[in-house]
């Protein structure tokens, strides 16, 4: 798939970097490959590429337009699913870490901004410190983590009440508009616990997932310690990614929430 | 009966059959069996172990909070979320050695130290086999973090091949004494450019370094046209304003700001629309012209400007150096022997300020 076997004519002494004369075809190795070694070898890497492929084949795909109108993830396909899931992940690739599908979230570059803050309290509810992440002055690959910290507390997803109330319905955390605290730019929003049929069904509500609460809960358990604190309250903040405008008209008729900041409250959480 | 081989270093896989099977067994041996200076191999682990340094050194001072069991995501985080109803939300946690010493400060502080050590030795090349292998080891072991960064996974590639590279480099064509064959040579080491009169003495060929080059290859390809793929599902690359949103940091953008800035105009979006239509169309084709000598200048020109592109545009620090580092084991043989030659000359001009010129005549000034 190189040029390195074809003999070249000789070239100008002065020529660049890529018109390098040729690499000389090589001469017989002291010991040449036996066919066994090079069968075993063959063998071998064309396993470990069919692992890598057929581990990014079996990635979900989307999301897609459905006829509901919603954007939804698309299934892989059967067989590559079927491999990867049962033989080359667990078997090979895990071991390995070679466990990244290469449907990369930065390719996703319409993302939300976030940052966080988080309220540090004494003993007597008295905030001792307020914290604001990523961290101005911190040097640059601290707060790219930081930053891959706050992506981490985003990620909401549709809450639902259920089509049939339950005997002991469960609590599901929902992110509840505090109306009192939201204006034109500015909408507020506080964690409660309510049972899973007393989600609102007049309006769309969202919940955070379990990893981002799992996240948030650890964070403010480590900011604790760190800083003597007996609690520590976790605040959210997330704008939408700004639409491309051909022209200055289109601004106007952009939907009202684009340029609104999203405060999400998590709550005062004590270890 | 002896069968006859050719003379030529690749092994001939030659079987009973048709033309097709010939041409095809031909190509594969001449693709992963046909050796090549090492040159290449030593090339790409210095600046591998540079990456890796520059990697981890930064987080000197978070050390215990990013990988300890104390730290950001602590030892209740990760039983919390090794329940069921995380799988689908949380990144595959995977082995470290960091999970025994993970509530040791001070055995944390040690293993941060030693990886910083075992980095260092493998870039100069001291006993790459050991530090190929322990290389390895905690790149694997550093994934295991709540702040998971897809880009470290490219990392381990890396760490990956040259481990096994440097296992293989030597073992069956040249004659080793068993420190050797469990340490590894010392020809690769940064120390040995600086012995060197010139190219023209003889750089070892490997089969070793050609198979860390071809797997290389491959698997930056795929990972190339994957990656293309994945951004065709998003309307907004097909729109071809992918590049708009990371231009315009929602917390730095208002409707005001929009109004009179000089981006919203339609010959802004022509040509951002051009740009990245530009870049999708390099990603998709690069299998074409990767392994082509002919577009080098677009394989390391696209390196170049990607950099620049994932680190200044999309923030995103480890992609560019990656992606860098992984085409340059596109280079045919004879481009790394002048980058081999360039590096040799530029090695000796160093190794020449600290050496005694004892054959220097005193310079005479001409009397008027």
């Amino acid at each position: 798939m190189d040029s390195s076997n074809i003999s070249a004519k000789p070239l100008p002494p002065d020529r660049g970097f890529h018109r390098s004369q040729e690499f000389e075809p090589p001469a017989t190795p002291r010991k040449p490959l036996p066919g066994w070694l090079a069968l075993v070898v063959s063998l071998v890497v064309a396993l470990h590429l069919f692992a890598i492929v057929i581990h990014a084949l079996a990635a979900n795909s989307g999301p897609w337009p459905t006829q509901f109108e919603i954007a939804s993830p698309a299934e892989p396909p059967k067989f590559a699913e079927i491999i990867d899931n049962n033989l080359t992940l667990p078997w090979y690739l895990s071991p390995l870490r070679m466990t990244h599908n290469y449907h990369f979230n930065s390719n996703q570059t319409e993302a939300y901004a976030v940052y966080f803050e988080v309220r540090l309290k004494d003993a007597n509810g008295k905030v001792i410190a307020t914290l604001k992440y990523p961290e101005e002055g911190e040097n640059a690959w601290v707060r790219h983590r930081q930053q891959l910290l706050a992506q981490s507390l985003f990620g909401d997803s549709p809450a639902q009440p259920p089509m049939v109330e339950r005997l002991n319905p469960p609590k599901v955390p929902i992110w509840m508009p505090v109306e009192a605290e939201s204006n034109q730019q500015k909408a507020t929003y506080v964690l409660e616990r309510i049972q899973e049929h007393k989600i609102p069904r007049d309006r769309p509500m969202f919940r955070p997932t379990e990893w981002s609460l799992a996240v948030a809960k650890s964070y403010v358990r480590y900011l604790c310690r760190h800083h003597g604190a007996v609690s520590g309250e976790l605040i959210r903040h997330s704008r939408e990614p700004v639409p491309a405008v051909p022209n200055p008209q289109v601004i106007a008729a952009l939907p009202p929430d684009t340029f609104v900041e999203m405060v999400a409250n998590f709550g005062e959480y004590r270890p | 009966m002896k069968i006859n081989r050719p003379p030529s270093a690749a092994v001939d896989l030659r079987g009973p059959g048709g033309s097709l099977l010939v041409r095809f067994s031909s190509a594969w041996s001449r693709f992963w069996f046909e050796p090549r200076p090492a040159f290449s191999l030593h090339a790409i682990r210095v600046l591998t172990g540079v990456l890796l340094l520059v990697w981890l050194l930064p987080l000197a001072g978070h050390y215990h909070a990013l990988f300890g069991l104390e730290g950001w995501f602590d030892r209740e985080a990760y039983v919390e979320t090794s329940q069921p109803q995380f799988q689908q939300d949380a990144p595959p946690v995977g082995w470290s050695l960091l999970y025994p010493i993970g509530m040791n400060p001070a055995a944390l502080t040690v293993i941060y130290w030693g990886t910083i050590a075992v980095f260092l030795l493998f870039t100069l090349g001291i006993c790459p086999r050991i530090t190929g292998s322990l290389t390895w080891l905690m790149a694997v072991s550093h994934l295991a973090n709540a702040t998971n960064y897809e880009a470290d996974y490219l990392l381990v590639i890396l760490a990956f091949y040259l481990m096994i590279a440097y296992w293989l480099v030597g073992q069956w064509s040249r004659p080793l004494n068993p420190v050797e064959r469990i340490l590894g040579t010392s020809d690769g080491s940064v120390f040995s450019l600086f012995g060197r009169k010139s190219t023209d003495d003889e750089t070892p060929r490997s089969y070793a370094a050609n198979l860390f080059v071809r797997l290389l290859q491959v698997h930056v390809a795929v990972i190339m046209v994957t990656s293309a793929l994945h951004k065709l599902q998003f309307g907004y690359w097909w729109g071809g304003v992918a590049f708009w949103f990371p231009l315009h940091p929602p917390f730095a953008t208002t409707a005001d700001s929009l109004r009179t800035s000089a981006t919203v105009s339609e010959r802004y979006l022509f040509f951002l629309t051009l740009i990245q239509y530009l870049v999708l169309a390099w990603q998709l084709a690069f299998p074409l012209f990767a392994w082509r000598k002919s577009f080098r200048w677009l394989l390391l020109g696209g390196a170049a400007l990607g950099w620049l592109g994932t680190a200044l545009v999309l923030k995103q620090p480890l992609f560019g150096p990656f992606f860098f580092i992984a085409f340059l084991s596109f280079l045919t043989p004879g481009e790394w022997q002048w980058v081999e030659g360039k590096v040799t000359s530029l090695s000796n001009g160093v190794a020449g300020w600290f050496r005694p010129n004892v054959n220097r005549k005193p310079k005479v000034r001409a009397e008027a």
